[in-house]
């Protein structure tokens, strides 16, 4: 190694540490990159060791001159109670990529623990970005609790709108016609197990060629007895979408014209993807092969 | 006169059958050569593919995906990987970016030219299918160089590539574009503007748009039909907005909007495209670590995501719900072949046994799709 | 030689009449079966090697070591022949057996016998029968009986489809490809093969060959319908539907396999021979010399009308791996509404031709 190399190494490693990371990934040498990388890790676990022992006896470690690391700490606080607040934009802003990723990182550790804050006591006010104007899912949602009082369970937290099932078939007709929504294209049918306790739920996808804009339902159903009006005279393809469903989950889709297995065979036992299936022994003298060491 | 009814015949086509394109049985009722009645029975080639991925990791399910589509697997790992991405709300670095735009309208090009070829060689041409498949051999070739694979690759991963391009990779895309962009001009006097191609195909399989949506018929064959509608530029992902490229429809040059030439011409207009984002993107590549984005672990929190991307296909949509654990609780593929298929019991009846293979042939499926 | 100058040369002619004959009729069947089956090899080899010209790529090739198909891959037709040969006869379970095994001996049969009035040179015809061209054309419509034999007796469903078509296609063409060949007997007023190729010697205006192709315009356009015709005769692309291979799986052959799929391989390749045979006799001047005057005598007879022939297979072979497939309704309108209507048109400008000009 030569000497340039050496200083340029020393020099960007001290840059790095204090939290400037550009001078080394603008090294063009790829060989020197490395090898500085690999001395900033060497230094950086050094640092630490350091700071170990330090902690270890306080009363005589001279007051530590706060760091770069130290600053970012404290701009990650900062940002995090931010974005809390519900302006993401200081996090999404910041430009230096590690920082951002800590910072996104501290937030849903934030958010979590204010999660769980709010479980235990109610007093916690819920952090909440609340959109200055309504969203497609509120409007939506708004729509179909007019039209069809009481069908609407649920908020739509996560960008979702949980509905009940009974009136499904006339709330599809509504969502497909209506001027304002016209969904005219059903993108997706998700079949789902909510867990060994809980129901089973079939998630549509709608999208709008025209409006070009999309919406999530979910329509949660019974486990031991799953039915589901069938939308397969809304949307052509709910035809094979909840056969395949219903393949795949048990679902009975009413309605459906021809409520049939579509990919497995017609002789198939059980509902292969529920969490608690289990594949039959034999299949026409077949043995299902099960042990699952061969493969995983 | 009175009318002569005759029995109708039933008849499989498939599960073998040579332009069946893969394991696919179609159901038909024939009163002679007319069909009546079609209707697909699909199943043949599942493969569990979503009970498998409740079972692997974020970054096991790549390989999987490869074999959905094995047709355009680039395009597959791409889909997937947007998808976990925008559950993890990552980013990834601009030369990545760069990288899967290109290699993915590689992919594009490789898999038109089979949907091409293979259309010729089920209305009976059998020479252009060899021409095309000349061309997409050289396409697999470059892919061969670039990560040692010729059809399931597993070159996009969540957060970036598994390689880098090669030294020297981008001469190499260029000089192929080079020679590819005249071949066009061969397959249209071979096969395009033959007079026997537009008897078999124009007016055959009219698939109107609104049939097309509720079908859930997306991708060239919807374009076919004359709807404009493409999600790199109307959803669109990536950095797709930073190229200029136009997005063909049929305009029913030969017969009516949405009949199988214009989905045939849709595709062949868009190998044009395909090659034009190509030429940019090359251009454009910045330099960086393709691995620097990468996370050590594939970890997404809670959530749902539906993500679509434009295979060549048509919208490839998954759905992942996560759990917060390193397996997906639930993968969902949406394929659109899958949906493609399902308008064939629409469009195909009434017309001759012929024409329905040549209505198969057009909407261009691949049946690792379909099935799972 | 024809088959007269063969009995009498068979010394013991004038004492045993049948048995000479019977020889001799043998001893031509023997001739004719070799050449069809070394044309037949001829015209795989060059089916497969022109498509990969046409195709961009090399085709069977002899390279590498151990011995492979020999040079240029010249053995590959051998090595498909013995494969052929060597393969699984399989006869279905519910096949009807007689009609299956029955079959390909009558496609062969129906192509085999029209070599028997085929002028190859001057001297060389089986049997130079007066009604020569209605012969072939009355024996070449044998083959449809076996096609829509191995259509039913398979009892398979691709396969009846295939006999179907074939039966509704070769019927069909046969029509217009009859009507061709009136506009020549018209010209030439015999039937005899022979005799149509006597009248086309000479030259018109000292220039151009006297061949019925360019005696007038009508006769022109009849050689075009009559070659296509013989093309959908022959079931080859783009007149292949019988044996579609991505529609029907292969039509009426489906369930056949080694010596009959061979033999059914066989007759369509004699049946392409044949169709371009009578093409070149009734329309380009057989054996004739294109230069008036020179390159005549048997050996160079033999040259023309072997070139003239296979130069119209090969087109055959080009139309194979240019064309897609027309649909069967498509096929049958060609027909009757556009082939049919002209050749009529033909006959009747022929005839008023040769009041006014002849």
């Amino acid at each position: 190694m030569s000497d340039e190399q050496a200083k340029l190494i020393q020099e960007a490693v001290a840059k790095a540490l204090a939290g400037d990371m550009d001078m080394i990934n603008n090294i063009e040498d790829r060989v020197t990159r490395s090898k500085a990388k690999a001395a900033l890790v060497k230094a950086k676990r050094e640092a630490k060791k350091s700071s170990a022992t330090e902690s270890e006896k306080p009363t005589s470690a001279p007051p530590v001159k706060p760091s770069a690391g130290d600053e970012k700490l404290s701009f990650i606080d900062e940002v995090v109670a931010k974005a809390l607040a519900g302006d993401m934009d200081a996090i999404n802003n910041i430009e230096d990529r590690i920082t951002r990723s800590k910072a996104k990182a501290a937030l849903v550790k934030a958010k979590r623990e204010a999660k769980k804050a709010a479980v235990t006591s109610e007093e916690t006010p819920q952090v909440e970005s609340i959109p200055a104007e309504k969203s497609l899912n509120q409007k939506v949602a708004e729509a179909i609790e007019k039209k069809f009082p009481s069908s609407l369970t649920g908020d739509d937290v996560d960008g979702h709108i949980q509905l009940k099932g009974d009136d499904w078939f006339n709330i599809a007709h509504y969502l497909k016609d209506n001027p304002d929504f016209l969904f005219d294209s059903l993108q997706c049918i998700t079949g789902f197990d909510l867990g060994l306790e809980n129901d089973l739920e079939v998630r549509y996808n709608l999208h709008s060629m025209t409006h070009n804009h999309a919406i999530e339902i979910r329509i949660q159903t019974d486990r031991k007895n799953p039915k589901i009006p069938s939308v397969e005279q809304v949307w052509r393809i709910g035809d094979w979408f909840e056969r395949e469903t219903y393949d795949m989950y048990g679902i009975i889709f009413e309605g459906h014209r021809n409520m049939t297995r579509i990919l497995l065979p017609d002789d198939w036992e059980g509902w292969p993807l529920l969490k608690d299936y289990e594949a039959q022994e034999t299949y026409h003298g077949i043995v299902v092969p099960k042990v699952k060491e061969g493969w995983e | 006169m009175g009318v002569v009814h005759g029995d109708l015949m039933t008849l499989n086509i498939g599960p073998q059958h040579p332009s069946t394109h893969g394991v696919l049985r179609l159901r038909v009722k024939t009163d002679g050569e007319i069909i009546s009645e079609v209707e697909p029975v699909i199943g043949y080639l599942h493969r569990c593919f979503e009970k498998h991925c409740e079972n692997v990791t974020y970054e096991q399910v790549i390989p999987y995906t490869d074999r959905c589509d094995y047709i355009a697997a680039m395009n597959n790992n791409f889909g997937y990987a947007v998808a976990v991405e925008e559950l993890m709300d990552l980013h990834v670095p601009d030369r990545v970016e760069h990288i899967r735009v290109i290699v993915s309208e590689l992919n594009r090009l490789a898999s038109h030219l089979l949907a091409l070829g293979t259309f010729g060689l089920d209305v009976g041409a059998f020479t252009p299918f060899l021409y095309m498949f000349r061309d997409r051999e050289r396409i697999l070739d470059l892919f061969e160089v670039l990560c040692g694979a010729r059809l399931l690759y597993n070159y996009i991963w969540v957060g970036g590539l598994s390689h880098d391009f090669p030294k020297g990779f981008e001469e190499k895309i260029i000089d192929f574009l080079d020679y590819f962009e005249p071949q066009l001009d061969e397959y249209n006097g071979i096969l395009t503007y033959n007079k026997i191609f537009i008897e078999r195909t124009a007016d055959v399989g009219v698939l109107p748009a609104e049939v097309a949506i509720s079908y859930g018929v997306t991708g060239p064959n919807l374009r076919g039909s004359g709807v404009k509608w493409d999600l790199r530029k109307d959803d669109t992902y990536s950095i797709y907005e930073q190229f200029d490229f136009n997005i063909p429809v049929g305009t029913g040059t030969v017969g009516t909007v949405g009949d199988c030439w214009d989905r045939y011409y849709v595709r062949m207009l868009e190998m044009t495209e395909s090659i034009k984002i190509i030429r940019q993107a090359v251009k454009a590549l910045p330099s960086g670590d393709v691995h620097q984005a990468l996370p050590k672990k594939i970890r997404p929190p809670k959530g749902s995501v539906y993500k679509r991307t434009e295979s060549p296909r048509g919208d490839l949509g998954y759905y992942i719900e996560s759990d917060g654990s390193p397996v997906p609780y639930r993968l969902k593929m949406r394929s659109p072949a899958f949906t493609a298929l399902s308008v064939m019991g629409e469009i195909a009846s009434g017309w001759m046994m012929s024409d329905v293979l040549a209505i198969l042939g057009s909407l261009d499926i691949v049946l690792g799709e379909i099935d799972r | 030689m024809t088959i007269d100058q063969l009995i009498n040369w068979i010394p013991f002619g004038a004492d045993w009449p049948a048995t000479t004959f019977f020889i001799a009729v043998l001893v031509c069947a023997l001739i004719i079966f070799i050449f069809i089956a070394a044309y037949a090899l001829t015209a795989i080899y060059g089916e497969v090697k022109i498509s990969s010209f046409m195709q961009d790529k090399v085709g069977p090739m002899g390279q590498g070591v151990g011995f492979h198909t020999g040079k240029f891959g010249l053995l590959q037709p051998v090595a498909d022949a013995l494969k052929l040969l060597l393969k699984e006869d399989i006869i279905p379970a519910l096949a009807d057996k007689k009609l299956f095994i029955m079959a390909p001996f009558v496609v062969f049969i129906g192509a085999f016998i029209s070599f028997a009035a085929l002028p190859f040179n001057q001297h060389t015809i089986v049997a130079d029968l007066n009604i020569g061209i209605f012969y072939i054309l009355a024996v070449g419509s044998l083959s449809v009986i076996g096609i829509i034999l191995a259509g039913w007796g398979s009892n398979n469903k691709w396969s009846l489809y295939g006999g179907m078509r074939s039966a509704a296609q070769i019927v069909s063409y046969e029509i217009p490809a009859g009507l061709s060949i009136v506009t020549v007997i018209m010209l030439t007023g015999t039937l005899s093969m022979q005799g149509i190729i006597e009248f086309q010697t000479g030259t018109i205006w000292g220039i151009f060959p006297n061949w019925i192709i360019f005696n007038n315009p009508f006769s022109f356009i009849a050689f075009f319908l009559f070659f296509i015709s013989g093309v959908a005769e022959c079931n080859r692309t783009p007149f292949d539907i019988p044996e579609a291979e991505s529609e029907l799986v292969a039509g009426a052959f489906t369930e056949y396999s080694g010596l009959r799929y061979a033999f059914f391989f066989l007759s369509e390749y004699a049946e392409m021979f044949v169709v371009s045979a009578v093409a070149t006799t009734a329309f380009l001047g057989g054996w004739l010399s294109p230069v008036s005057g020179y390159f005549e005598g048997p050996v160079w007879g033999l040259f023309w009308f072997m070139g003239k022939s296979l130069f119209l297979v090969f087109v055959m072979l080009w139309f194979r791996w240019t064309f897609p497939r027309l649909r069967v309704d498509q096929l049958m309108s060609v027909c009757w509404k556009v082939f049919l209507p002209f050749t009529l048109v033909n006959i009747f400008g022929v005839a008023i031709w040769s009041l006014i000009v002849g």
